[in-house]
């Protein structure tokens, strides 16, 4: 079925009594139907047909919420479509601004349903650096997905285009979207060296941008690996030389999760409710919602932690793969710091299979591993000495200085 | 299908399409088994106020063959239900009120039709009857649905705007076996693609085909593929149908007319 993750969505929508937002769901369905058709999929009824067909759909977009940011997408989605043969760049481009609003809201496969109907509006000849931008936005969404094949095979199209149109940037990017690949996969070593060496080509090349990049999936494959001061110091140099909100955010969000991993929980708190206040993605946002529940069971707060829960909960049909893994094990984990280890077993091997079942590798061994260990659980006391911030090393008490000094300014 | 969509089905070329409608799933086996129908126009809402798909798997368990459209309105109720006719294969949609303006929806049919039972035959045969004109094929094809025991060559000339004895010509020129016995052959292929459906006994097959006694076109069948209609559903694919006649029927006659 065309279009089908629009249907699934609506389905769900409707299954959950949310009327609403299913007829937004069929909103984006007939959108995409309508883009198929002056595309030239599925074949046409000519000029009258596609006049009604455009008529019937924005009859059905303007019952739609006004104030909802989706229907805003469909409405330029459907101004866009050229009615007497005119050039269809402005169709493309609010294509483009839809897959990226989808991106943001986690509905990735959604995502990649319009990035090919924006990429099919080139015609048959797509020009390189167009063709490299969509692969990597393709590679990215993909990777997300958990479809590692897929991903790579994107990833490798965009590289080479990249290569042909001379765009460094690009080509860089393509490397990194590899070694993120990698890290996805549990190939840790191989995913850190590529991004090292996408690191030292682009400060040579004086591509800030991309070096802030390269140092946020450095400190990312170390945090994996367990080097976790290294990850911090790679993570915030990633963060002082970044100037792209989204790009900052996203690195809070890393330095956050290394922070709280080695004791530093009130610098964690901080980085998370930056993110949280900030106007950022679905993914971004839910991820800090996410690293809060876990600071929280850590910090024994049965409460907070409950709320965090309950706030990602709502969130999880449109989480990608890894991140309900997280879900699972954030939750997991928390419960059995409250005493409930056998609820708490039941989500870690609800994760394991989610894992076992989306090729998660590095996930799945990390269930493995604490489902392991969660028997001493059962008998453990609680621990005090987590509730209170651990001394840092320097160089981490300097990190949280920078980060409080953000917040402030943030606010 | 409700008045209104039945409406604009019925108002599109009233020369070109008969329509014969159904209130329920079983009336629809019945109306496929029996009646020349060669493909269906479905509403997963048929029967009841909740759209639902088994109806509509039935039918293409039973009938393979049959092109089947699903037109539709579009409500989250009926979403699901899409996605699982997606997924056993029935995919094209005519969504009401958004896609049925005359022309799409005339095309919308005319695309599904391409994939009938008796398309499907006439492709089949596309090269051996290539240099017949087009009003011949035309009319060859309108002849599978023609009573089967009245095939004539009169009544095919008739429908192709010819006289009986330029239509014979054609055949003769082109070293093709006589008009009837073409007829014959194709309303055979046809009657075969039917039996592969497990919908479909002999017997609505002969009566679908306008046979006024099963047993004739029993006699046919051994006649031409050397195997009885039981035997046939299990041991013949299409393209073997399809290679038997061809080179029992029209190789020789072929040669035969290159030599001369």
């Amino acid at each position: 079925m065309t279009h089908a993750p629009f249907l699934e969505r609506a389905r769900d929508e409707h299954e959950r009594d949310r009327d609403l937002s299913a007829r937004l769901a069929l909103g984006a369905y007939l959108v995409s139907r309508l883009a198929d058709r002056v595309l030239g999929a599925n074949g046409s009824g000519g000029r009258e047909g596609l006049l009604w067909q455009l008529d019937a759909v924005r009859r059905h977009l303007r019952d739609l919420p006004a104030d909802s940011p989706e229907a805003a997408h469909l409405h330029g989605i459907t101004d866009a479509i050229p009615l007497e043969g005119q050039p269809l760049a402005s169709l493309r481009l609010s294509l483009m601004a839809y897959a990226y609003f989808l991106e943001h809201e986690g509905r990735l496969e959604e995502g990649l349903e319009i990035l090919a109907l924006a990429v099919r509006t080139h015609g048959p000849a797509v020009p390189p650096v167009d063709f490299a931008a969509s692969a990597l936005f393709a590679g990215r969404l993909n990777r997300l997905l958990a479809r590692w094949t897929t991903a790579t095979a994107c990833y490798a199209a965009a590289e080479s285009a990249a290569g042909t149109a001379n765009d460094t940037v690009l080509v860089l990017r393509a490397r990194l979207g590899c070694s993120g690949v990698h890290r996805g996969q549990g190939n840790l070593p191989l995913a850190c060296r590529m991004a090292e060496e996408v690191a030292s080509s682009a400060r040579q090349g004086g591509l800030r941008e991309v070096e802030a990049m390269a140092y946020a999936d450095i400190g990312a494959a170390l945090m994996l690996e367990g080097r976790k001061v290294e990850a911090i110091q790679a993570i915030y140099k990633s963060f002082l030389l970044s100037d792209d909100l989204l790009q900052r955010t996203r690195v809070l969000g890393d330095l956050g999760i290394a922070l709280a991993d080695i004791g530093a929980y009130d610098a964690a708190r901080t980085a998370f409710e930056i993110v949280l206040r900030s106007k950022t993605s679905f993914m971004v946002r839910m991820n800090a919602v996410l690293e809060l529940m876990d600071l929280e069971s850590t910090r024994s707060d049965r409460m907070a932690f409950q709320r965090r829960r309950a706030e990602a909960e709502a969130g999880r049909s449109r989480m990608p793969p890894s991140m309900v893994a997280d879900l699972y094990y954030k939750a997991g984990v928390g419960l059995a710091r409250f005493g409930r280890v056998a609820r708490g077993r039941e989500l870690l091997e609800a994760g394991q299979r989610h894992a076992e079942e989306h090729r998660l590798n590095a996930w799945y061994f990390r269930f493995e591993k604490v489902l392991a260990n969660l028997t001493a659980c059962e008998h453990r006391e609680p621990d005090a000495t987590a509730t209170a911030d651990q001394e840092q090393p320097p160089a981490i008490q300097e990190v949280a200085i920078g980060l409080r000094d953000f917040a402030l300014q943030a606010t | 299908m409700p008045a209104e969509r039945l409406f604009r089905l019925r108002s599109l070329d009233p020369d070109r399409f008969v329509w014969e409608v159904v209130a329920t799933w079983p009336e629809a086996v019945e109306a496929i088994r029996g009646l020349p129908v060669e493909m269906a126009v479905v509403d997963p809402l048929l029967g009841g106020q909740t759209p639902r798909t088994h109806g509509i798997g039935r039918l293409r368990q039973f009938f393979p063959s049959l092109p089947l459209l699903v037109y539709t309105e579009l409500a989250p109720a009926t979403a699901g239900v899409l996605l699982e006719l997606g997924r056993a294969g029935i995919r094209r949609v005519v969504v009401h009120r958004f896609e049925d303006a005359p022309g799409a929806l005339r095309k919308a049919l005319l695309a599904e039709l391409e994939q009938s039972a008796s398309q499907q035959v006439i492709q089949g045969l596309g090269d051996i009857l290539r240099e017949l004109p087009t009003e011949i094929r035309a009319a060859l094809e309108a002849m599978l649905h023609a009573p089967g025991d009245g095939i004539t060559v009169t009544a095919l000339a008739d429908r192709a705007r010819l006289t009986r004895r330029t239509c014979e010509r054609w055949f003769t020129k082109l070293g093709l076996p006589s008009p009837r016995v073409v007829m014959v052959l194709t309303r055979l292929l046809y009657a075969h693609r039917l039996l592969l459906d497990p919908g479909y006994t002999v017997e609505d097959v002969s009566l679908k085909l306008g046979y006024s006694k099963t047993k004739t076109l029993q006699m046919h069948l051994r006649a031409v593929f050397g195997l009885t209609a039981g035997e046939l559903r299990v041991s013949m694919s299409v393209d073997d149908a399809l290679a038997t006649v061809t080179q029992r029927y029209f190789t020789p006659a072929r040669r035969a007319a290159v030599a001369s």
